[in-house]
C-alpha cells in the first residue's frame, strides 16, 4: 500500500514564533531518517530555511500567480515525498486565502495528498483569533497547535488552541539553552549532521543537551506520523479510498 | 421547457467580453444538463466555436439564410444562445423586430432573454438607450464585466441609473475578475472552463494544467454561477421545470 504524501505548514500571523526552527527540525528530522524531502521558504525578506538547508528547501514567493503556481502545483503532487512549507507572517494571510480559493484542502486528499498545518502558537490575541480562523476555514484539516517554550515561557496557552482530533494532538518544542541557541541559529548548523557526526571539540554538557532536545523533538514528530498514518488506515477500513488524480469538475458557487 | 427559450450576448462594442459570458453561460447550463446549443456570429471566424465546437455553429445574423437557420429550427426543449459579434446588438435587435420575433416574444411564445455586456465607456450607456425600445418584453440583464480588470471608470451612479431605468425590470449581473494567467492558459487551451477545472483536454483526454490556475478558474466560475443562480436563469429558459419543481416540493 502506498503512503499518504503529507504537506507540513508551519504557519503564524505573527513572527518570532520559532516556526523557521519548527520547520528546519522537521525536515532534518526526514534527513535523519534518510528519506526524501522538500522545503519550501516563503519569506521573501529574510529566506532562513533556505539558507539553512539550501539543498532541501527553497524560496518561494507566492506574491505573483508564477509563484503560486510553482508552489502549488508542487505541493498538489503524490510522490509520497513529505513537504514542509515554512510560512513567514507576512506571507500568511496571502498564503491561506490562496489555499481557500483553488480549493487546496479539498483536492489534496483527493490525490493522496494530506495538508497537516503545524500553527506556532503563542500568546498574541491575534495569535489565538487566526487559531479559530483557520479552524473554521479548514474543518476537515488536520491543525495542531506547537507550543515552544522558548516562546511561550510558562504560559499555560492548551485552553486557548483547542484540538478537534486525535491526530492533531499539541507538539512541544523544549527550550533550548542560550548558548546552544546562538549555535543553532547560527549558519552553517545541521541538526541531522549533528546526529550524525557532532562537531570536534563540541562540549559534552551541550552535546548532550542538543541530544536531548532532538530525542525530543523527533519522537513527537515520529508519534504525529504514527497518528496520521493510522487515520489514514483507519479511513481505508472505512471504505474505498479516493482515486488518484480525479478531480472535482464542478465549480462551488 | 414550455417553449423555445433565445438568449442574445452582445454589446455594441468590441473586447467587453461577450465570447466570455457566452462561454459561461454554456457551461452553466452544460451542467444543469439544460440542451442547449449556440451560434457564433463572428463570421467567418467563430472564436466561440474553438471552445465549444460541437453545439455551435458560426454564421452572420444579418444574412437572411443564416437569420432562417436560427429561426426557423428553434425548439421547445433547447436553449439557444447568440454570442453577437461587436457592433451587430443594435443591428441584430431590428432584424428580430423585422421577422416578427420580438413580437412573438411579446405574445409569450417565445422566452427571449438579452445579456448586455456593458464596457467602460458612456457610450456603451448609450446602447443601452438605444435597445431599449427593442426589450419591453424581454429580461433584460446588463452585464458589468470586471474579467478584464474593467474599471467602469467614465461612469457616476446617477449617469448609470438613469440609463439603467430606462429599462423596465433590466436586472444587473456582476461578472468578478478571472486572475490573468488563468484567464491566458484557458485561452491556449480552447476548451470549456468545465474542462479546464477537470484538466481534460479538447477530445476530453487528460491534460497537465496548473492546479493553481485550474482552482482559480474554478473559484471565478463559482462566483459568475451564482450570480446565474442569483437571476434564477434556468427557471427563466425553463418555467415548466420550475412548475415541477414547485410541486414536487
Amino acid at each position: 500500500m502506498s503512503r499518504q504524501t503529507h504537506v507540513y505548514i508551519v504557519a503564524s500571523p505573527r513572527p518570532r514564533t520559532g516556526k523557521t526552527l519548527l520547520a528546519r527540525a522537521l525536515i532534518e528530522f526526514f534527513r535523519t531518517d534518510e528519506r526524501p524531502v522538500a522545503g519550501f521558504d516563503l519569506d521573501t525578506m529574510d529566506p532562513m530555511l533556505a539558507r539553512f538547508l539550501p539543498k532541501y528547501a527553497m524560496h518561494a514567493d507566492i506574491n505573483d500567480t508564477r509563484g503560486q503556481v510553482a508552489l502549488f502545483d508542487e505541493l498538489i503532487v503524490d510522490d509520497e515525498r513529505p513537504k514542509v512549507v515554512d510560512v513567514s507572517a507576512h506571507a500568511y494571510e496571502t498564503f491561506f486565502d490562496l489555499m481557500e480559493q483553488i480549493d487546496f484542502a479539498t483536492e489534496a486528499p483527493r490525490r493522496s495528498v494530506e495538508p497537516v498545518i503545524l500553527y506556532a502558537a503563542n500568546s498574541d490575541p491575534l495569535s489565538v483569533r487566526s487559531y479559530d480562523r483557520l479552524r473554521n476555514r479548514f474543518p476537515r484539516l488536520t491543525l495542531a497547535p506547537v507550543y515552544n517554550d522558548g516562546i511561550m515561557r510558562g504560559y499555560n496557552l492548551r485552553g486557548e488552541f483547542p484540538t478537534t482530533n486525535v491526530v492533531a494532538l499539541p507538539l512541544r518544542i523544549p527550550m533550548l539553552s542560550p548558548v546552544l541557541r546562538s549555535i543553532v541559529d547560527t549558519g552553517p548548523f545541521s541538526f541531522a549532521e549533528f546526529r550524525h557526526q557532532p562537531p570536534e571539540r563540541f562540549p559534552a554538557h551541550l552535546e548532550t543537551e542538543m541530544n536531548a532536545w532532538l530525542k525530543r523533538v523527533n519522537l513527537q514528530f515520529r508519534e504525529m506520523e504514527l497518528r496520521l498514518l493510522l487515520s489514514s488506515l483507519r479511513g481505508t477500513l472505512q471504505g474505498p479510498r479516493p482515486e488518484r488524480q480525479r478531480d472535482s469538475a464542478r465549480p462551488r458557487a | 421547457m414550455s417553449k423555445p427559450a433565445v438568449i442574445i450576448v452582445g454589446a455594441d462594442k468590441g473586447g467587453v467580453g461577450k465570447t466570455t459570458i457566452t462561454r459561461t453561460l454554456l457551461d452553466y447550463f452544460s451542467a444543469r444538463k439544460v440542451p442547449t446549443r449556440a451560434f457564433d456570429t463572428e463570421a467567418p471566424k467563430g472564436t466561440l466555436k474553438r471552445f465549444h465546437p460541437d453545439v455551435t455553429d458560426v454564421l452572420d445574423v444579418t444574412k437572411v439564410p443564416d437569420q432562417m437557420q436560427i429561426f426557423d429550427t428553434l425548439s421547445d426543449s433547447t436553449v439557444t444562445i447568440i454570442d453577437v459579434r461587436a457592433g451587430l446588438l443594435s443591428p441584430t435587435l431590428t432584424a428580430l423586430r423585422d421577422i416578427g420575433f420580438i413580437d412573438a416574444a411579446k405574445k409569450g411564445q417565445i422566452t427571449f432573454s438579452v445579456f448586455h455586456i456593458l464596457g467602460p465607456s458612456i457610450a456603451s450607456l448609450d446602447e443601452i438607450a438605444d435597445t431599449a425600445d427593442y426589450l419591453s418584453d424581454a429580461k433584460y440583464f446588463l452585464v458589468k464585466n470586471f474579467i478584464n480588470n474593467t474599471h467602469f471608470f467614465e461612469w457616476d451612479q446617477a449617469t448609470y441609473s438613469s440609463y439603467f431605468r430606462r429599462i423596465k425590470d433590466a436586472v444587473e449581473i456582476t461578472i468578478p475578475k478571472l486572475n490573468e494567467m488563468a484567464s491566458e492558459q484557458v485561452e491556449l487551451a480552447s476548451v470549456p472552463f468545465l474542462s479546464f477545472i477537470a484538466n481534460k483536454g479538447p477530445t476530453g483526454e487528460n491534460a497537465a494544467y496548473s492546479f493553481v490556475l485550474r482552482g482559480y478558474v474554478r473559484h471565478w466560475l463559482g462566483h459568475v454561477w451564482a450570480e446565474y443562480d442569483r437571476i434564477k436563469l434556468v427557471d427563466i429558459v425553463s418555467p415548466k421545470d420550475q412548475v415541477q419543481i414547485r410541486v414536487a416540493r
